[in-house]
């Protein structure tokens, strides 16, 4: 393992305890919504905030006595962060010279890093000139700057509009795929953990609710929480433009038609999500022309107080999320006829090929 | 919204921009030019002048060497009676200059709680010395540092200090590549304001450090004394007072005169 970590952090009254191991190469994701203790434990990973009790170690290492210079981390922060008094260069060349590096063999390494990863960027510029995505890729170039053996990234699309993402999102996967020490990855938006993480953990009110593989959480959420958030429909596949503006998604399993924000000309592979209650269900093939109707016998049926979460296995897998009280009007049981339908307008679609569409990534 | 000025407020505008612009307009207008060359070149002027500005540069370094460390404490520390301690502090800015050079004879005064000990103990005197006159305007011109100085570390997200520290940056490293320049406009702010507190300053300075030629006599103490023997001579050296203080209004015209 590359970073094994168990601690337990106090903020005043709100207690955060983590356990988390991360193999190197693998990505984790921390998922949760705001005021779960993510920030905590970036914090205390990061170095700059004091367990309670615990410990963390990085390659065999242990780190808790180790001040955070002496730390192998690449942090890239929530709001970049970047400082704004000093260029991009000088940014990136920031957490080597901290440690001590000569001026010159920093800069030399920053150059060398926004070439790779933002080559768009004015190394002399200063932050407040550049795009909300431009400043994301030079604080990720600046996490990786020490040659860091635990990455951490802390919400990196927080304050990038979502032109910008599916680009930086290829790019951070670019990243973390050649990154060989351990990664994690704090998100508060469900696409990002399950498109980018290998693993994911779920924080609820400073608890780890469930860790698993984006698959594993989305085929049995064990929380409502985690229903809502994780338990969406994933498509994967090949987006397709169609001549009235619209595209369909090939997935392995079945065609979806979608209706992607920007105008598409050419097929890239994508990533799209549905969320259960957007899908409704029918006994009977439904009237009217839904873009989309899957046809398919009813799986396993949840029932959670008001709520019922229905599989529906067809063409893609389908789950849909529909009042107890309609389980019975419509008589689904396992193993029933059932057709569902969504709109394409309900299906938010993330490319995750750079370039995918042309004029909507502006950094 | 910019629009028509009521009539009633634009003549109280009037008589409030009169009211200021007319004592410098009587300068100008009642001095006695003709006297200007031997006025500005005798001894007792150009003394006077050189010590003004070594008095007030030296206390604009003092308050900002003991300032921003007190403006840190006060913005970042967590000590008990910190709002004690912060309005303690800024006390010179409303306190009358003459009352703090009393105040300041009895603490620093060759009989003083402290002078007398700083005396025999190193035959070290303040008052009537030149260190005196920096003493008192360091006094009056320091709490203007620190508000300015704190207001401006406030304004910084302290996440930036964090990150630095997250990013294996020393604090000392900290302070040195990411506090001061995010703060230098603060600073340029509060060092630009005592420098023009401590030029003008007269009560604390005359009080703690008497008025001696040469020694303690700033230019408004020289004002002060001239006025009694040379009026015209006193007004000569009033608009070399107001000049100086023109300059640095201009110097700082973006941050002071214009209105956002």
């Amino acid at each position: 393992m590359s970073l094994h970590a168990g601690f337990t952090a106090r903020r005043g009254a709100f207690e955060v305890s983590a356990t988390l191991d991360v193999a190197d190469g693998e990505t984790l994701a921390l998922l949760g919504p705001n005021g779960a203790g993510k920030s905590t434990i970036v914090d205390v990973l990061a170095g700059t905030m004091d367990p309670s009790d615990g410990s963390i170690e990085i390659d065999g290492v242990c780190v808790d006595t180790l001040p955070a210079e002496r730390r192998p981390i690449g942090v890239c922060f929530q709001d970049d962060l970047l400082f704004p008094h000093l260029s991009a260069l000088e940014n990136v060349a920031f957490p080597l010279r901290a440690r001590g590096m000569g001026r010159a063999e920093a800069h030399g390494r920053a150059v060398e890093l926004l070439a790779r990863l933002a080559d768009s960027v004015d190394p002399h510029a200063k932050p407040a000139v550049l795009s909300g995505g431009e400043r994301q890729r030079v604080a990720l170039a600046r996490a990786l700057a020490p040659e860091p053996r635990l990455l951490l990234l802390d919400e990196p699309f927080s304050n990038v509009d979502v032109s910008a993402r599916a680009g930086l999102r290829a790019l951070v996967r670019e990243v973390t795929a050649g990154f060989d020490g351990a990664t994690v990855l704090v998100a508060h938006d469900p696409i990002d953990a399950l498109t980018l993480a290998d693993r994911v953990t779920l924080l609820e009110a400073g608890r780890q609710t469930q860790t698993g593989t984006p698959d594993e959480i989305r085929a049995a959420p064990r929380s409502a929480y985690a229903a809502d958030l994780v338990g969406v429909n994933l498509f994967r596949g090949l987006l397709e433009p169609l001549p009235d503006g619209a595209a369909r998604l090939v997935t392995a399993h079945g065609v979806i038609t979608v209706a992607p924000e920007t105008r598409l000309d050419r097929a890239v592979s994508a990533i799209a999500t549905l969320k259960p209650i957007d899908v409704a269900l029918h006994s009977a093939e439904p009237e009217g022309s839904p873009r989309n109707v899957v046809h398919g016998r009813v799986g396993e049926i949840a029932i959670d107080g008001e709520r019922a979460r229905i599989r529906v296995d067809g063409e893609p897998p389908l789950t849909a999320e529909i009042t107890a009280g309609s389980v019975a009007r419509l008589g689904l049981r396992p193993g029933a006829d059932v057709w569902a339908s969504f709109k394409a307008v309900e299906v938010s679609v993330f490319p995750t090929e750079e370039g995918a569409a042309p004029g909507t990534l502006s950094g | 919204m910019r629009g028509r000025t009521p009539l009633p407020l634009a003549i109280l505008a009037a008589l409030g921009a009169a009211f200021v612009v007319l004592p410098l307009v009587a300068l100008v207008i009642r001095a006695p030019w003709g006297d200007l060359g031997s006025a500005l070149s005798g001894a007792g002027a150009s003394t006077a002048f050189r010590l003004s500005v070594e008095v007030s540069l030296a206390a604009t370094a003092f308050s900002l060497i003991l300032g921003v460390p007190l403006a840190w404490v006060l913005a970042r520390s967590s000590i008990p009676g910190r709002s004690v301690l912060r309005a303690v502090v800024i006390v010179p800015i409303v306190l009358p200059p003459v009352v703090g050079g009393i105040g300041l004879l009895a603490a620093l005064g060759r009989g003083g709680v402290v002078g007398r000990w700083l005396y025999e103990a190193f035959g070290l005197q303040l008052t009537f010395t030149m260190w005196g006159a920096i003493a008192a305007t360091t006094f009056v011109s320091m709490p203007l540092v620190v508000l300015a100085t704190e207001a401006g570390l406030r304004s910084i997200d302290p996440r930036y200090e964090r990150a630095a520290a997250a990013m294996g940056a020393r604090p000392g490293y900290t302070i040195r590549r990411v506090v001061l320049p995010m703060l230098a406009p603060q600073l340029a702010a509060g060092a630009v304001l005592a420098w023009a507190r401590a030029l003008g300053e007269f009560g604390a300075t005359i009080t703690f450090a008497g008025n001696l030629e040469g020694r303690t006599q700033t230019l408004p103490l020289a004002v002060y004394q001239a006025r009694l023997t040379d009026p015209g001579g006193a007004i000569l050296l009033s608009l070399l007072l107001v000049a100086l203080s023109i300059a640095v209004l201009v110097a700082m015209r973006d941050r002071i005169t214009q209105a956002r």
